[in-house]
Parts: C-alpha cells; sequence; structure tokens
C-alpha cells in the first residue's frame, strides 16, 4: 500500500495522485496493489461524504481522478478489476429525463469496483429486459424524479417479474420523490437516498463484506 | 356573489398582507399546477400546447372547481419553457402522448473554452448564439406566444386570479442564479469538476454573467414593480460544501435579494433542493420582505423554528404525498403547518409544482384545509 498514494487520493489531489501513479508503475509495481491504495483512497473519500467533510462535488472529483489513474494502468479491464464486486444497471425511468442524480451514482458506482452500464435517460422497460438478459447484474438501479412515472417503475418491475427476472437482481430506486412508501408502491427492494448508500446497499447484496 | 373585480382586489389584499408577513383571515393560495389543473378542468395536457387559450381555459375551469383560490395565471404554454434551461422541449401532443408531462431535454453545450467566451462577451451574447444555433424553433414559438401572453394574462385576471409574481412581464432571476444557468449550460457534473479544478476561471465567468443578470433584474424591477419577483438558487442539497457555496452561491443570491428590495419589491425564494443546511444564511435578508418557498425537501418545521417572524412561508405539500398519499394525510400535514406558522404570513401551496398525476382529492384536501374547512 502506497500512503503517499491514499493521502493525495483521500485529499483529491489530482495532480499527486497521477504523478504517483505513474513513479509507482515505473517501479513496477502491481496494477493490482495501485488499484488497491486508489481504493483505500476512496474509502476514506466516502467516509468523509458521510460524515459530511465531503459533499457530492467531491464525490464526483475523486470518481474523476480515480478513472483517470486507473487509465493510465490500461483502464479498469487491464487492472483486472473490471468487475471486482460485479455489473451494476442502471437508467432513468420512462418518461422521466433527470440525470443529474443518476450520472453521480453510476460515476461514483465504477470507482468503487463496480462495472457499470448506464443506460441513460427516458429507458423503456425492454431496454432493462435485454440488458439483465445480456449483463446478468445482481443488481439494478432505477432513477425515477417524477411521481407521473412512478407507475412506469411499477411496470418495469412486474415485467421483470413475468420474464422470470425479478427473482435474481435486487432492484434499487432513488431520486428526489422517491421514498418508502414509493418502494412499496412499486415493488422494489431498497431505497438509497445517494450515491455512497448505492455503493453500501449493491455490495451487500453482491455478498461482498 | 361577488363580482370578479372584487374577489381580485380581496386575493391581492390577502396575498399582499401575507407576502408582507402580516395577519390574514386564511392563508391565501397558489397552486403551481398547469398539469394537473387543465385535466381537472376538462382537458388535456396537449391542449396547453395545441391551442394554449383553451388548454388555459381549462386550467381556470379547474381553479374554480377546486374553490376561492387566490392565485393563477399568468399563463403555460410549454413549448417555450426549454429557453432557460439550454434545453429541446418534447411537448404532449407533438412529441409525446397527450397527457404525458412535457420533458426538458438539456443539451449541455458549454465546453471549458466558452468560460473565455462569456469572459469576453458576456453570458448574454453566449445565450443568444446558442439559441439561433441549437433552437431555432423556438424563436418562432417565442413570437407565436408573445402576442397570446398577454391575452391569457387577462383571462386570469378576469376570472378574479392575482399571480404572486408578476403577469409574466415582471422580471425573475436568471432560474437558479447564474449558478444554475452555468450548471443547465454546462452540465452539473462537468461544471462540479470546473470548480474544483478551473476555480478562479469560473469565477471570473461567473462574475461576468451576475453583472449582466443584476443589471437586468433591476431595470426590470424598477419598470415593473411585481409584488414578489421569483428569485432563488441552485446548489443547495449536497452540491457543495459549505466553502464553495459561500464562495460560488450565496453573495449572488444575497445581491439578488438586496437588489430587489431597495427596489421596492419583494421575494419568492424558489428553493429547490434541500436547504437544511443554509437556513441560517437566509436570516440575512431583510425582515418581512422575503417568502421562503422549498420544494418538498427541506423540513419546514426545522427551518420555521429559525425563520418564523422573519419571512413568511410558502408550502410545501411534498409531491410524493399528493400522488401515493390519502386526502387524511395531506390534510394532517397541511393543519400541522398552519398550527406552526399560519397565524400570519402564510402561503399555502405545495412544494414547487403539483403533480400531473395528483390524487384530485388530496388537491382538494390542501384547499379544504386552507379554506378552514
Ligand atoms: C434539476 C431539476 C430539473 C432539471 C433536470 C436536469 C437534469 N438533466 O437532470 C430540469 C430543469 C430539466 C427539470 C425538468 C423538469 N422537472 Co425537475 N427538478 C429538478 C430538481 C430541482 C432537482 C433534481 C436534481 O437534479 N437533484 C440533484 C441530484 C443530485 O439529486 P437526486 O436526483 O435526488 O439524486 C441523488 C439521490 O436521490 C440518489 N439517486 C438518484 N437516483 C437514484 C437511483 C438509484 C437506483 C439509486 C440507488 C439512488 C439514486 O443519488 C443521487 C446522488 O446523491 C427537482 C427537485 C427535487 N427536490 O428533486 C425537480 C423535480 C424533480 N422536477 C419536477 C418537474 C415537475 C419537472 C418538469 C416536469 C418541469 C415542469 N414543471 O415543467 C420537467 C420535465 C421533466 C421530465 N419530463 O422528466 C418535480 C417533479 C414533481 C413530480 N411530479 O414528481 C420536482 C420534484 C420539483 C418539484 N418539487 O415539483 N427538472
Amino acid at each position: 500500500m502506497s500512503n503517499k498514494l491514499v493521502e493525495a487520493m483521500a485529499d483529491l489531489n489530482e495532480d499527486a495522485v497521477l504523478e504517483e501513479v505513474k513513479a509507482l508503475k515505473a517501479k513496477n509495481v502491481p496494477a493490482l496493489d495501485i488499484i488497491a491504495s486508489l481504493q483505500e483512497g476512496m474509502g476514506i473519500v466516502g467516509k468523509r461524504f458521510e460524515e459530511k467533510e465531503y459533499f457530492l462535488s467531491e464525490l464526483i472529483m475523486s470518481a474523476e481522478i480515480f478513472n483517470e489513474a486507473s487509465q493510465l494502468l490500461g483502464g479498469m479491464g487491464g487492472a483486472g478489476t473490471a468487475s471486482k464486486y460485479g455489473t451494476f444497471v442502471m437508467g432513468t425511468i420512462y418518461d422521466d429525463i433527470h440525470d443529474i442524480g443518476k450520472n453521480i451514482v453510476t460515476t461514483v458506482m465504477s470507482s468503487n469496483g463496480f462495472n457499470v452500464i448506464d443506460l441513460g435517460v427516458d429507458v423503456p422497460t425492454a431496454k432493462y429486459v435485454e440488458a439483465i438478459r445480456q449483463y446478468k447484474p445482481k443488481v439494478i438501479g432505477i432513477s425515477c424524479l417524477l411521481t407521473t412515472a412512478f407507475d412506469n417503475i411499477k411496470e418495469c418491475i412486474q415485467t421483470l417479474e413475468k420474464e422470470g427476472l425479478r427473482k435474481d437482481v435486487k432492484v434499487l430506486i432513488g431520486g428526489g420523490p422517491v421514498d418508502e412508501a414509493t418502494c412499496k408502491y412499486v415493488g422494489a427492494d431498497h431505497v438509497c437516498r445517494n450515491a455512497q448508500e448505492t455503493v453500501e446497499y449493491s455490495k451487500k447484496y453482491m455478498g461482498v463484506q | 356573489m361577488k363580482t370578479a373585480e372584487e374577489l381580485r382586489k380581496e386575493h391581492l389584499e390577502r396575498l399582499k398582507k401575507a407576502v408582507a408577513n402580516e395577519k390574514t383571515d386564511r392563508p391565501p393560495i397558489t397552486l403551481n399546477a398547469d398539469a394537473f389543473l387543465v385535466q381537472y378542468g376538462g382537458g388535456k395536457v396537449s391542449d396547453l400546447v395545441l391551442n394554449p387559450e383553451y388548454g388555459n381555459e381549462c386550467c381556470i375551469k379547474g381553479l374554480q372547481k377546486l374553490g376561492d383560490i387566490d392565485c393563477g395565471g399568468p399563463g403555460t404554454y410549454p413549448p417555450v419553457m426549454g429557453a432557460f434551461a439550454f434545453a429541446k422541449m418534447k411537448v404532449p401532443g407533438r412529441d409525446l402522448a397527450d397527457n404525458m408531462i412535457w420533458q426538458i431535454d438539456e443539451l449541455r453545450p458549454m465546453t471549458v473554452e466558452d468560460y473565455d467566451v462569456i469572459i469576453d462577451k458576456g453570458f448574454n451574447y453566449y445565450s443568444m448564439e446558442f439559441q439561433k444555433k441549437y433552437l431555432p424553433e423556438l424563436e418562432k414559438e417565442m413570437e407565436y406566444w408573445a402576442p397570446l401572453a398577454p391575452k391569457i394574462a387577462q383571462m386570469y385576471k378576469d376570472a378574479g386570479y392575482v399571480t404572486l409574481s408578476g403577469d409574466g412581464d415582471a422580471p425573475f432571476t436568471i432560474a437558479g442564479g447564474v449558478f444554475g444557468g452555468f450548471m443547465s449550460a454546462r452540465g452539473s457534473k462537468a461544471l462540479l469538476m470546473d470548480i474544483r479544478r478551473i476555480p478562479d476561471k469560473v469565477m471570473a465567468a461567473m462574475e461576468v454573467a451576475y453583472e449582466e443578470s443584476s443589471k437586468a433584474l433591476r431595470e426590470a424591477v424598477r419598470k415593473f414593480k411585481p409584488l414578489t419577483v421569483f428569485t432563488g438558487a441552485a446548489g443547495a442539497g449536497d452540491f457543495l460544501s459549505m466553502k464553495d457555496f459561500d464562495k460560488f452561491i450565496f453573495p449572488q443570491f444575497k445581491n439578488d435579494v438586496d437588489i430587489i428590495v431597495e427596489e421596492g419589491s419583494n421575494c419568492y425564494l424558489h428553493l429547490d433542493l434541500c436547504w437544511d443546511r443554509f437556513i441560517d444564511h437566509l436570516l440575512e435578508f431583510p425582515k418581512n420582505r422575503c417568502v421562503f418557498g422549498p420544494d418538498g425537501t427541506t423540513d419546514m418545521f426545522k427551518a420555521a423554528d429559525k425563520l418564523y417572524g422573519h419571512m413568511a412561508f410558502y408550502g410545501d405539500v411534498h409531491p410524493a404525498l399528493l400522488t401515493l398519499g390519502t386526502p387524511d394525510e395531506v390534510y394532517a400535514y397541511c393543519k400541522k403547518l398552519m398550527d406552526r406558522v399560519g397565524d400570519k404570513g402564510l402561503i399555502m401551496s405545495t412544494g414547487c409544482s403539483v403533480p400531473a398525476n395528483a390524487k384530485p382529492e388530496n388537491v382538494e384536501a390542501v384547499i379544504a384545509a386552507a379554506l378552514g374547512k
């Protein structure tokens, strides 16, 4: 573990992170070890977010730095960690185009070791079905900011049921007006209030401690 | 039976008192509810697009059916709503099914290089160039709407309604302040990274944009003197640390409020997202000249512990409660709010907008609570 790298990552010092990754690489430190340090740093970022020392702006920046650093190591795939925790499929439900929250969640999830498939906004049920068949995720996420689209999530989850796909995936939902009552109404498994919580729940559902 | 003119006078007096944080016989009621009202009044959401006079007539019928509502109008025409969001509009009746809510599809054209364009030539220039290039249809829509807007605003007046923030000709600050404008133009993720990577550049461009917008604001308030100016700031919630909020958001927000008050108007603080962390800031605004208007996300009761007595309240039934809740739950929420802040300066409303699919009986429960039924 490189303390210097862990610290630079935790402090969001972009230049220092990139320099240190290059230096470690030049010293032939294995990519996986470098990634481990970066992830240790990301863990601290997550903690600072929970403790309200960091906010979404810092969370997004950390994800960006992490992604840049892993590019230097040949991308997440190159580092052999592409699906360290498995695949997470996510989109904003059809009729809804809000994507600020969704983009934060996907960015943070991918920098926390998940292979993220982002389906975009205004996503029809058929696209979720297709993505679940293709990528076999254990967890999917549906973002929704409009009460007028609650019935669409409900329809989507019912279709997953009909298609025999529901029992193998946990469905997380989130977005401004979504709450426990919504979760119950649409038949999802859990509501996450923010990106950090999404990381925690997905880890739990994917069996990562 | 009161005439429309008498009703309008009564509504205006009540609203003025509430804005000034004074006692009223009952809270005045305002609903930002176009997509709900048009249906409740017998039309389709697409009527607002395809035949705005008829669509707005349906909204008025909807208001009348709900009871003695104080505010209504000045009128809705969805195709022009994208103008401030650097967005293409998809609207029901054209791009979407009849009773679907319109979509505001942000194009996020702004690049890092564009900060320099804004610093050199201004944000107005930048926005106009964008509109010419990417939203050519908007100009035609504006031309179509320009002569209709005053006509439709008059329909609401003739039915006895007043507006909180002017009749469509009144000024409002760029939605969400300059930060909000940049967020739409650049995209929130990119902007949040820019303020960490190139904070000085972002600040320089924001200052240029603010110079323009604050000048326009002062001129417009002086000219139109609306009861309140629709103002607010994006960037609340969990986006920024307090340090960044104090640097990029609050100074301009505070300055807008000062300008509006200096020019003799009041502020309707339209506060998107959660303001729990920033309530103390609002105490810096002049007393009895602002209306605190959260969107259902901020804890209204905790806010009241600090702001009650300092400003009026607007609020703030949550959209999910209006859609999934029961009339009893809605009524109970409104009563609780009225018990806490209702003896003066309360404007009864919902958080930001009434969802198109709110249960009619839930909206009726809001009105019943406010009318003391
Ligand atoms: C910004 C905004 C817009 C922007 C969207 C920009 C964009 N590209 O996304 C614009 C201006 C374009 C817009 C448009 C509209 N909007 Co809007 N908008 C908002 C606003 C103010 C903030 C949303 C936001 O970005 N929040 C910031 C992010 C970071 O938070 P978040 O999305 O909640 O995401 C976090 C968590 O919730 C969670 N999360 C989110 N999704 C998911 C998903 C999963 C799986 C998980 C695990 C977690 C998770 O993690 C995120 C990060 O922490 C909300 C108000 C609100 N209180 O939510 C209204 C709001 C959502 N909008 C609303 C409305 C009505 C509209 C419009 C219809 C406007 C109109 N009245 O004309 C249009 C059309 C929308 C459409 N058809 O889709 C209403 C919806 C009411 C309702 N019916 O339910 C709201 C609630 C405002 C209100 N109180 O009335 N809007």
